[in-house]
C-alpha cells in the first residue's frame, strides 16, 4: 500500500503543454479513477506516477518520498498499459512470470501465483500460447494478469477492461472490486466507462486538457459537478443544459426558457439576482420524468423516442434546445405527441452561463 | 482483360530475364573457379577451355589442406568472429541509445557516423600501422579485431538502429515497471525481438572481415598470424600462378560464409513483434 501525492505537476513536450498545475492526493488503499476525454492527459499522469516520464515542473511523491530520479522498478508500481505491451516472444505463462522472475521468486511460488491469477481472469487455457495467437480481449486479460500477479504498492491501470465484451467487462469489474477490497492496494485507474468509474471508485478525478477540474466521490461528482464540463462528462447520458433568464413575479423567482420554468428558492434567488446575466440549468435525464401526473411542470412536443429495454428515452423540444427525459419502458408515447414532464427540482444544478461554473444546486441553496 | 493479362505477362518475363541475366553474370566466375579447382594442372591450360573437365581430380584440395592454408582459415575465423562480437556489442548499445533517447546533437552524431564511413580505408593505413606498432600490437589478433570493429561499427549502428526502432518503446517501459533496469529491459525484451537485425549485421561484418585484405596484409607479417585472404595471394607469385590450388582455396574460403548464412537463417523471422500491442 502506498500513498501518492502529485504537487503542482506540469508536463510539456516542447511548446505543447500536456499537464499543468496538477495537484492530487491518492490516499493509502484508495481507488481513484481518472476520467476525461481522449487526449486530456490520463495516460500521461499514470506514466508520471510510474516514473516513465519525469515532470517538467512540480513533483511526484510516493509515501512522502520525492520520486525525482527514482527508477520505475524502485517505485513498487504495477501497470496495465493502454496498448497492453505484451512481450511478443514470450508465452502467456512467461509474460505473467516475467515480473516475478525479477524479484527472484521460486519456481513453485511463481506457478502458484500464476495459477491463481489465470483462474480469476479465465485465461488458464491460454497459458502456453504466444500473444499473437490471442484475441484482443484475451490479450487485455493477460496484460491485466501481468499486473495482478505482483504485490505492488500501487496498481496503475489504463483502461484495463476497454476491449472486453459487455458481459465479461461486468464480471471483471466485479473481480477487480473484490480484489481491491481484499488487498486494499492503492489503485489509480483510467476508464471511459461511466459505470466502471461510478461502481469501482472511492473518488473520481476529472481532467480536461491537462487541467484538473474536480476530485470527489462518485456521489459528489454526480450531484455537485463544479462546472458544466464535469456535469456533461459524468453520467452515461450527460446532462441537459437549458439556457434560462431570471424572472421575478409575486409568486417567486423563476429560471425560464420558453415553456420551461424552474422555481428558485429564495436564498439562491438573491444571489442570482445580484449576479445578473443568463444562467444554465442542468438537469439529468432521470430527473425529467415524462408522463401525465398531478404536478406536471412542463409540456412539450416529443421529437425522438429511444427504447432501451429497461426504460425509454424521450427527446422533448423546449424552445431552441432538446431536453432528454425518461419514461417507463412500456410507454406508448410516439414522436409528435404533446406530453407533460415532471421535473425533480431538488436535483437541478444552476451554472453561470458566462464561465460554466456551478452557482448552486437547488436543494441546498449554497 | 486479355490486354492486362498480356501486359502483366510481359512484365513478369522481363523481370525474369533481367534477374536471370544478373544471376548468370554473378555465378559464372564462381562456377568457373569450381570447375578449375577440379582440373589437373595440364587441363587448366588446355585451349579452348573446357566447361566439363575431361578428368576430375581432388589433388588441388589435398594440396591446399596440406599447406598452411587451414591455419590461415582458423586465423580468419578467429578475427571475423571476434570482430562480430565486438562490433555488435558496441553497435547494439549505441543503436539503442539512438533509437530510444532524444539528446542534443543526435542528428549530427548520426551524420558523423555515416561520414566516417565515407573516408577511403586506405587513407588511415599508415597511421594505423604506426599506432599499432607503437602499441606493440602488430601481428596480433587484437589489432585486426580492433581495426575491423572500428571500421564496421558506424555502419552497423545505422543498420541495427532501424531494427531496434521497430520494437515498440512501451515494451521497454513495461519491462522497467516489471522490475528490470533499462539495460535489463534491453537485453530481455528488445534484443530478442531484434534478432533479424543482429543476424543481418553479423553477416555484413563477417563478410567484411573475411574479405578484407589491405589491413590484414599491413598489420601482420608473421606466417602464423596470416589471414586467408592474404594467404590466397601467395598462390600468385613471381614464378607464376598456381591456378588449380588457388581455385581450390577460393572455393574452400566460400564455405564458412555459406555456413554462417545457414546458421543464421532461422533468425530472419518477420513479424516478431506482432501481438505485442492492441489491435
Ligand atoms: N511524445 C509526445 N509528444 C508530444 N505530445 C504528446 C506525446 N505523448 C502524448 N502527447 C500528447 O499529450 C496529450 C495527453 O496524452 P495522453 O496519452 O495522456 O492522453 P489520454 O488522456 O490518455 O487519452 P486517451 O483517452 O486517448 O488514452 C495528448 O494531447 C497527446 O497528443
Ligand atoms: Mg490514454
Amino acid at each position: 500500500m502506498a500513498q501518492i501525492e502529485l504537487r503542482n505537476v506540469g508536463l510539456r513536450y516542447g511548446e505543447q503543454t500536456v499537464l499543468s498545475g496538477l495537484t492530487l492526493n491518492v490516499e493509502e488503499g484508495e481507488f481513484l479513477t481518472l476520467l476525461g476525454p481522449s487526449g486530456c492527459g490520463k495516460s500521461t499522469t499514470l506514466n508520471l506516477i510510474a516514473g516513465l516520464l519525469e515532470p517538467t515542473s512540480g513533483e511526484v511523491l510516493i509515501d512522502g518520498r520525492p520520486m525525482a530520479g527514482v527508477a520505475p522498478r524502485d517505485r513498487r508500481v504495477a501497470m496495465v498499459f493502454q496498448d497492453y505491451a505484451l512481450y511478443p516472444h514470450m508465452t502467456v505463462y512467461e509474460n505473467l512470470s516475467f515480473p516475478l522472475r525479477a524479484i527472484k521468486l521460486s519456481e513453485s511460488a511463481i506457478r502458484d501465483k500464476i495459477a491463481g491469477v489465470a483462474q480469476a481472469l479465465a485465461i488458464t487455457a491460454l497459458l502456453e500460447r504466444l500473444p499473437k495467437a490471442l484475441s484482443g480481449g484475451q490479450r487485455q486479460r493477460v496484460a491485466l494478469g501481468r499486473a495482478l500477479v505482483r504485490d505492488p504498492g500501487v496498481f496503475l491501470m489504463d483502461e484495463p477492461l476497454s476491449n472486453l465484451d459487455a458481459r465479461l467487462r461486468v464480471a471483471m469489474r466485479a473481480e477487480l472490486k473484490r480484489l481491491h477490497q481484499q488487498l486494499c492496494t492503492t489503485m489509480v485507474y483510467v476508464t471511459h466507462d461511466q459505470a466502471e468509474a461510478m461502481t469501482l471508485s472511492d473518488r473520481i478525478a476529472v481532467l480536461r486538457d491537462g487541467v484538473l477540474q474536480q476530485v470527489g466521490t462518485p456521489r459528489e461528482i454526480y450531484q455537485r459537478p463544479v462546472n458544466q464540463f464535469v456535469a456533461g462528462f459524468i453520467g452515461s447520458l450527460g446532462m441537459n443544459f437549458l439556457t434560462c433568464h431570471l424572472e421575478q413575479d409575486p409568486t417567486g423567482t423563476f429560471l425560464r426558457q420558453d415553456t420551461f420554468a424552474l422555481r428558485v428558492p429564495a436564498s439562491v434567488a438573491q444571489r442570482l439576482v445580484q449576479q445578473g446575466g443568463d444562467f444554465v440549468v442542468g438537469l439529468r435525464p432521470e430527473h425529467v420524468v415524462i408522463g401525465e401526473g398531478v404536478d406536471v411542470d412542463l409540456r412539450a412536443n416529443v421529437e425522438v423516442v429511444e427504447y432501451l429495454g429497461s426504460e425509454t428515452l424521450i427527446h422533448l423540444r423546449v424552445g431552441d434546445t432538446v431536453l432528454v427525459g425518461k419514461a417507463p419502458a412500456e410507454t406508448l408515447i410516439v414522436p409528435g405527441q404533446h406530453v407533460g414532464a415532471c421535473i425533480a427540482h431538488a436535483s437541478a444544478c444552476i451554472f453561470d452561463a458566462a464561465n460554466g461554473g456551478l452557482l448552486a444546486t437547488d436543494t441546498d441553496g449554497t | 482483360m486479355t490486354i492486362t493479362f498480356s501486359v502483366r505477362w510481359v512484365k513478369y518475363s522481363l523481370t525474369f530475364l533481367v534477374l536471370a541475366g544478373v544471376a548468370i553474370l554473378m555465378l559464372t566466375p564462381v562456377v568457373w573457379i569450381l570447375v578449375t579447382s577440379l582440373k589437373p594442372e595440364a587441363e587448366i591450360y588446355r585451349f579452348p577451355p573446357q566447361w566439363i573437365p575431361l578428368q576430375f581430380t581432388l589433388d588441388n584440395y589435398k594440396a591446399v589442406l596440406q599447406s598452411s592454408m587451414p591455419m590461415y582459415f582458423v586465423n580468419s575465423i578467429v578475427v571475423a568472429v571476434g570482430t562480430i562480437v565486438l562490433t555488435l556489442f558496441i553497435a547494439m548499445h549505441a543503436g539503442y541509445a539512438v533509437s530510444r533517447f532524444q539528446f542534443r546533437g543526435k542528428n549530427v552524431f548520426l551524420f558523423l557516423l555515416m561520414a566516417s564511413h565515407m573516408m577511403p580505408g586506405v587513407a588511415s593505413l599508415v597511421p594505423t600501422y604506426l599506432l599499432a606498432g607503437k602499441l606493440g600490437l602488430l601481428d596480433t589478433y587484437a589489432v585486426l579485431i580492433l581495426v575491423y570493429s572500428m571500421w564496421q561499427t558506424p555502419l552497423v549502428v545505422w543498420l541495427i538502429q532501424g531494427f531496434l526502432e521497430s520494437v515498440p518503446a512501451t515494451l521497454d517501459q513495461a519491462a522497467m515497471i516489471d522490475g528490470y533496469s533499462r539495460l535489463g529491459a534491453f537485453y530481455r525484451v528488445v534484443l530478442p525481438l531484434s534478432k533479424p537485425g543482429l543476424a543481418a549485421s553479423a553477416i555484413v561484418v563477417f563478410v567484411y572481415a573475411w574479405n578484407e585484405f589491405i589491413m590484414a596484409l599491413t598489420l601482420t607479417s608473421a606466417d602464423n598470424m596470416r589471414l586467408a585472404q592474404v594467404g590466397l595471394k601467395y598462390y600468385i607469385s613471381q614464378y607464376g600462378i598456381q591456378w588449380g590450388e588457388l581455385a581450390a582455396a577460393v572455393i574452400l574460403s566460400i564455405v564458412p560464409v555459406l555456413i554462417l548464412f545457414v546458421l543464421l537463417q532461422r533468425w530472419f523471422v518477420y513479424g516478431l513483434t506482432s501481438g505485442a500491442l492492441k489491435g
